[in-house]
């Protein structure tokens, strides 16, 4: 059995959030002390040898992230952290946020005094308001305790941490559209160059960081770097949290070593299939990524594994389809779900997704005609070309859906009745 | 002269400044590449996605679909606009806005001139695929200028860019997300700002189109246009109007690289509507009886040479305008010569007024001061605005500010009165209109002493004058505060640095007060009166002024009248009734007829008149001189020059001559000596407990474009406004009528306002004719 | 010569048996296929109302501006020519009028019987020109296609249109 790290206090039975005093039991802030003992740079160096990439679905190394962070700014520099969960089918945030908010609060104090950034965020969607509620009696509890606030354990460093509401739209959960929602603004992304690092909330110096990757930074700074790079597989750094959801048998949220291979995930994790029907398709990494049809189930579930078999890692959660799951169905229900989250900014998302939705439902119902399918294969490839990522993530299922099930989307403009679904 | 650099486009070679917006490049250029949300002022957005074009940094490296508008041009850079990747996208682009677009086009105000059309055919998307249902919206009410049609709208976010950003409104706003989103305001109404009416041309498609155009449509390609300058106050904007037939049907901003760029104010916009409507009296009458044009000005000729042969040189007196052209005012000054009478031609409606204006503009065309221009103005990074209110007696002064204020600069008022811009300034100095000259004396002394210690109300603005690099100054010559005119130049001289230059605008009551504020012979209004009511002179001559207003009401001005031998009205507003005159010529209006204005900088402009099939042909000038010519006196015509009339250099007689709607105006060199009129005794205004405050507002104010519906709709009501707590000293209480001081007869509602200096009285200047429209409640 | 003569002597006798093309006008009509340009005319959609939305793409393209109208609105907010003239001196009936109506309101049709003894009444006016029929196109109405309200269609009622959004709610 693997390493737990980011859920070793959650007992998945309790549904009361770790406490302080058992949080401190286990061993915790004690990557605090340490970090409050070396220089800002120094810390920065840990995280960057350790090999942590983000957790939020890019991937990016957070130590190279922190370090384009200007360290002789003079204004304020701020930490955000991102508990803005929308992507369907991900859920190991909540996980972290409900179970063990301490874990949380103790990275971004790390992570604030590397960047040297005395005020911190916590934007976390609407619903999760219970979680908000969780981590704000947390934090006023690493208060009470001297672990946040001012001169935090007479260190002389002062960091000052809340949580914010949102709204409640998924394009917040980009991190341009973030800083314009917590500015008060409307939660339209903006364009980069400038990056957050040099230009973010409020004009000023921001770091977005991950629940997941933030709660990996406390470890590191305990256990050291050495040790968190040989929690992974084949070369790769930590752990993943791991979800499943779909047509298994037992759908839920593991810790795995990073890569081990999503055909583990599936069939030990998982239980394999839940109905008669064998695995038709995957998505690794929640819903924005390609799909994987069985001949990629082997690949190892890290960064370049994934990405070199044709799609990304993302969040790790898979949504799974058996055979008896029409694809063009499940196509209609994601795009139902891109065009409603679009921020309605620029044109091919914001008239293209719904554009999609109404053509594949079209075709789901029986009402598809031949020439649907180049107005599809035109959209597929414009809405790469958007102004923020949003929709090239659309792009990804609804891309590899017409291209890997093209003979279903066929089969239902032929036939007009679906004869998959079961 | 910047840096250039070497691009290719399509396969051709350019030169361009490096680090350009590669979109405007290709614009410039003449290589039209389809976009929406860019706007040169309004800059890129980014949101439509319409001028993607495969861009390589060199040519070695792999070419990428980019936005143009968010690309800044590099060394090397290989941009392929007709790529068939780049044309098939934006193809796309413009199929997705067409998903919603309604089938509108044959009812749509903006056929014709519509960006979505133009850019729909520039990227061959011709065919329907859809066959989804449309989405739709309901209209907002936005007021009598603006029509509202949501259905059409393609998102490009421009209006509230213009509206929010640019003109830092904040009534228009955005709704919704998705394919719903919504353009609108909360509830309808009249929208705030003065600038809305730049939406029609901001927006690409027919979202917001001209309302009061509407009721009197023509395709753009039918109306004949001309490149005119704006008469509704002192900037001088270029615009465009588009007439048809016998009418006025609309008019456009023309852009000009120094002045107006792209956006003009409501007032200019809506105001020209007067033109269709006026004079009433479109046939010349003699004692009230209508005559034929020849027989008019042969009997005027005639009855002016008996009174000037009978009565003397002195025997006429005329009113000059300075609301019309240089031509118009110079045969007025002829017509004197060719009678052998001596020039008395007053061009102002107060002695106060006389000589700040011609102080201001003595200043002005002088070169003593220096005038920046209106882009010049929205890259100070220090505005003072003193004595009067941007918003109303200049308004694309205010645009310009906002672009200032958008950019970080310090702003501040000193002003009686609270106006729109107020919420911006720094600090705002609240004082008497008797106290302004004071106030800025008070700021020329500290900044002469830095050693002593600066009152706390004035601080910030030294402070921030001190550290300024383009520092302005706007001073209003409007109220006729000469104290004030000097006061701010002396304020302007001392701030004044070899390497930090200071800029100076005054800003006047009419679009040719400068223009006239030259005239060789012009005669202050109080002594005109004593020379009307003495006898001394028998025959009066109006053109283009309005005899209400000069001689205060209209009782006073029929009295004036009936005591003269002769009179006569030259004038395309017959504001008074044209028979209380002995003759009626009536003129045709201005953007109907051609002349030269000289603005707040001294700059002459040439407007171009309109020929359109109404029944006057001749503007008021050619008027003057065909009664000229029927005295005989054409060769006096010929050997008239500029320089004769008007105290400009010389030289510049065939400069003026010459000129014309093309350029963008010449600078007149003025040789009106600002010394000599300082010498001038201003006249001393008695002590008063309650002095009086001029509101002039954006709409009402200035006379011709309060003959215009629409503006005439917008302007705020008569009324008193005072300090709530002079108020409660008078015993006076909100809703109570109280007599204006100065016109006892007349009574208006008191209005309090907080925010008006105490002991002062502010009311709505509003012109004679239009005041006596007014519903006011005489009580008995 | 004498041949020549008798060679066209000959044409002629051959012509005296032909029977002659010529046809007795006015007592005798000729048949005119339905899409000869003839007179203009100003058709009705098939509710009954005037068809004309006074776009000005008609006297924009017509070749020798013999079209002038004027657009206004009515109080349903229909927009119609409040004036159209078509001056049938200048008129050469060459068809680009109803070719480029988006309406199907301008149309020419196979009459031809239009003369007049004074050049002004050949200038004819809206009222000369409007007729109550559908003309050639009876099922065709741009009201019902456009997005504009009218009396009568309000908005969200046309063809393929969707309900009055509203921008107020906060539901996705």
């Amino acid at each position: 059995m693997s390493e737990k790290v980011l859920l070793k206090n959650i007992d998945p039975k309790n549904p009361q959030p770790v406490t302080f005093e058992q949080y401190v039991k286990n061993g915790g802030y004690e990557g605090a002390r340490i970090a409050l003992s070396k220089t800002p740079l120094e810390v920065q160096q840990i995280v960057k040898d350790s090999g942590l990439r983000g957790r939020g679905g890019a991937g990016f190394p957070t130590g190279l992230k922190w370090s384009f962070v200007p360290m002789d700014y003079q204004g304020q520099k701020y930490l955000i952290c991102n508990c803005d969960e929308m992507e369907p089918g991900t859920f190991k945030d909540r996980a972290l946020v409900y179970g063990d908010p301490h874990q949380l609060i103790e990275g971004m104090l790390i992570a604030a005094y590397a960047m040297q950034m005395t005020k911190g965020f916590i934007f976390i969607r609407y619903e999760y308001k219970k979680g908000a509620e969780i981590l704000d009696r947390a934090i006023a509890e690493a208060e009470q305790h001297g672990w946040l606030g001012k001169n935090i354990q007479g260190s002389g460093f002062d960091f000052h941490l809340e949580t914010h509401l949102s709204a409640g739209r998924y394009i917040c959960g980009e991190e341009t559209a973030l800083l314009n929602s917590l500015e008060g603004k409307r939660a339209n992304p903006r364009s980069k160059p400038p990056f957050p690092q040099i230009r973010g909330f409020l004009g000023q110096p921001t770091i977005v960081n991950n629940v997941e990757t933030l709660c990996n930074i406390p470890h590191i700074l305990a256990k050291g770097p050495e040790w968190y790079k040989k929690l992974g597989l084949n070369g790769n750094a930590g752990t993943k949290l791991m979800g499943a959801s779909g047509r298994v048998k037992t759908p839920g949220l593991w810790e795995l070593p990073m890569g081990t291979p999503l055909s583990v995930l599936l069939n030990e994790y998982a239980g394999g299939p839940s109905r008669e029907f064998p695995f038709k398709a995957v998505i690794p990494g929640a819903l924005s990524t390609p799909i994987f049809t069985p001949e990629q189930f082997d690949t190892p579930m890290d960064f370049d594994s994934v990405a070199k078999a044709g799609s990304r890692l993302g969040t790790a959660c898979v949504i799974v389809f058996d055979e008896g799951d029409c694809m063009v169905a499940a196509t209609a229900n994601i795009m139902k779900f891109y065009a409603r989250e679009s921020c309605g900014f620029c044109t091919p998302c914001r008239e293209g997704m719904q554009w999609i939705y109404d053509t594949v439902c079209a075709i789901r119902d029986g009402q598809g005609q031949p020439s649907d399918m180049q107005v599809l294969d035109d959209l597929s490839r414009h809405i790469a070309h958007t102004f923020c990522a949003f929709a090239p993530g659309a792009q990804d299922p609804f891309l590899s859906a017409i291209t890997k099930f093209r003979h279903e989307f066929e089969e239902h403009i032929a036939k007009r009745t679906c004869s998959i679904a079961k | 002269m910047s840096e250039l650099v070497k691009i290719s486009i399509d396969g051709q070679e350019y030169q361009v400044p490096a680090g350009a917006n590669l979109l405007q490049v290709c614009l410039d250029l003449g290589l039209m590449v389809p976009h929406f949300c860019y706007h040169e002022a309004l800059g890129p957005a980014g949101s439509c996605r319409l001028c993607a074009a495969m861009v390589a940094p060199s040519a070695e490296k792999p070419a990428q679909l980019v936005m143009t508008c968010m690309t800044k041009v590099s060394e090397g850079m290989v941009v392929k606009i007709q790529d068939p990747y780049a044309k098939d996208f934006r193809r796309g682009v413009i199929e997705y806005l067409m998903l919603n677009h309604p089938h509108d086009c044959p009812v749509c105000d903006e056929g014709g001139e519509c960006m979505l059309q133009d850019m729909t055919v520039l990227s061959e998307h011709i065919h329907r695929r859809s066959r989804f249902p449309k989405r739709t919206w309901r209209n907002q009410y936005l007021g009598p200028l603006i029509h509202h049609e949501m259905n059409r709208c393609i998102t490009c976010y421009r209006c509230v860019r213009f509206y929010r950003e640019y003109a830092l409104g904040k009534d228009l706003g955005v709704f919704g997300s998705r394919d719903r989103v919504y353009f609108g305001r909360v509830k309808d109404g009249v929208l705030e700002s003065e600038f809305a009416g730049n939406l029609v041309d901001v927006c690409p498609t027919g979202v917001f189109t001209n309302k009061r155009f509407r009721e009197v449509y023509s395709r753009p390609w039918d109306l004949h246009t001309a490149r005119a300058i704006c008469v509704h106050c002192s900037i001088g904007c270029n615009l465009l109007p588009g007439g048809r037939h016998r009418t006025l049907r609309r008019i456009k901003p023309h852009p000009h690289k120094e002045l107006n760029r792209f956006f003009i104010c409501d007032r200019g916009r809506y105001g020209g509507e007067y033109v269709n409507l006026y004079p009433r009296q479109t046939r010349p009458t003699i004692a009230g009886t209508e005559v034929g044009f020849r027989e008019a000005i042969h009997h005027a000729a005639t009855q002016l040479r008996g009174i000037v042969e009978q009565h003397g040189t002195k025997a006429i007196v005329a009113l000059g305008s300075s609301r019309a052209s240089l031509e118009t005012n110079a045969a007025l000054n002829l017509l004197f010569k060719a009678l052998g009478a001596e020039p008395q031609i007053v061009y102002y409606d107060s002695d106060e007024e006389y000589a700040a204006v011609r102080l201001a503009a003595s200043l002005t065309t002088s070169r003593a001061i220096t005038v920046p221009t209106l882009v010049e103005m929205e890259k100070c990074d220090f505005v003072l605005s003193i004595g009067g209110d941007l918003t109303g007696e200049a308004p694309m002064f205010d645009l310009s500010v906002r672009q200032a204020i958008r950019a970080g600069a310090a702003f501040f008022v000193i002003s009686p009165r609270a106006g729109k811009l107020d919420e911006f300034a720094r600090s705002v100095l609240r004082v008497r209109p008797d106290a302004l000259a004071q106030a800025v004396e008070k700021i020329l002394q500290a900044l002469s002493n830095p050693a002593e210690t600066i009152a706390p109300e004035i601080a910030d603005i030294v402070q921030a004058l001190r550290s300024a690099k383009k520092p302005l100054f706007l001073c209003s010559a409007i109220h006729g505060d000469v104290a004030l005119i000097k006061a701010t130049y002396d304020l302007a001289k001392a701030a004044h640095q070899e390497n930090r230059p200071c800029f100076l605008a005054y800003y006047y009551p009419a679009a040719n007060s400068v223009g006239v504020a030259l005239a060789n012979d012009s005669l202050e209004p109080t002594k005109a009166l004593d020379l009307l009511r003495t006898g001394t002179a028998k025959a009066v001559i109006a053109v283009e002024h309005d005899l209400a207003t000069f001689f205060g009401n209209l009782e006073n001005a029929k009295g004036i009248l009936e005591k003269c031998a002769f009179s006569m009205i030259v004038s395309s507003v017959d504001s008074i009734p044209p028979d209380m005159a002995t003759v009626w010529l009536p003129a045709s209006p201005h953007y109907l007829t051609s002349g030269k204005f000289v603005n707040y900088e001294g700059r002459v402009q040439h407007s171009e008149g309109l020929s359109l099939a109404t029944p006057l042909t001749d503007g008021p000038a050619d008027l003057l001189l065909s009664l000229i010519e029927d005295l005989g006196k054409s060769a006096l015509l010929e050997q008239a020059q500029y320089s004769d009339i008007f105290a400009v250099a010389a030289e510049q007689n065939v400069e003026l001559d010459e000129l014309t709607a093309k350029d963008g105006g010449i600078f007149i060199r003025g040789q009106l000596r600002p010394t000599d009129l300082m010498r001038d005794s201003s006249p001393s205004l008695p002590k008063r407990e309650m002095i009086r405050w001029d509101i002039i507002q954006t709409f009402g104010s200035e006379e011709l474009s309060a003959l215009a519906p629409p503006i005439a709709e917008l302007a705020a009501p008569a009324r008193i406004e005072m300090h709530p707590d002079d108020m409660a000293q008078q015993n006076i209480a909100e809703g109570d009528f109280v007599p204006v001081p100065d016109t006892p007869s007349m009574k208006l509602k008191v209005v309090p306002n907080p925010n008006l200096a105490r002991g002062t009285f502010a009311v709505p200047r509003l012109p004679a004719h239009v005041a006596s429209q007014v519903p006011v409640e005489v009580q008995a | 010569m004498i041949r020549d003569l008798l060679t066209g002597l000959q044409i002629t006798a051959k012509y005296i048996f032909r029977r002659p093309i010529t046809f007795e006008y006015p007592e005798e009509k000729p048949i005119i296929p339905p899409r000869w340009r003839g007179r203009i005319v100003l058709t009705s959609d098939p509710d009954g109302e005037e068809r004309c939305v006074a776009c000005y793409l008609c006297q924009a393209v017509c070749p020798v501006q013999c079209i002038d109208l004027q657009a206004t609105h009515r109080p349903d907010g229909r927009r119609v020519a409040a004036k159209f003239d078509i001056n049938f001196a200048r008129c050469i009936f060459c068809g680009f009028c109803e070719e480029a109506c988006p309406t199907y309101a301008i149309q020419l049709t196979p009459d031809f019987e239009m003369s007049a003894t004074e050049r002004s009444s050949l200038l004819y006016h809206k009222e000369d020109l409007q007729i109550s029929g559908t003309g050639k196109h009876p099922e065709y109405s741009f009201w019902k296609v456009s997005g504009v309200a009218i009396g009568g269609k309000d908005k969200g009622q046309g063809l393929n249109e969707e309900p009055p959004t509203n921008y107020r709610s906060n539901m996705p």
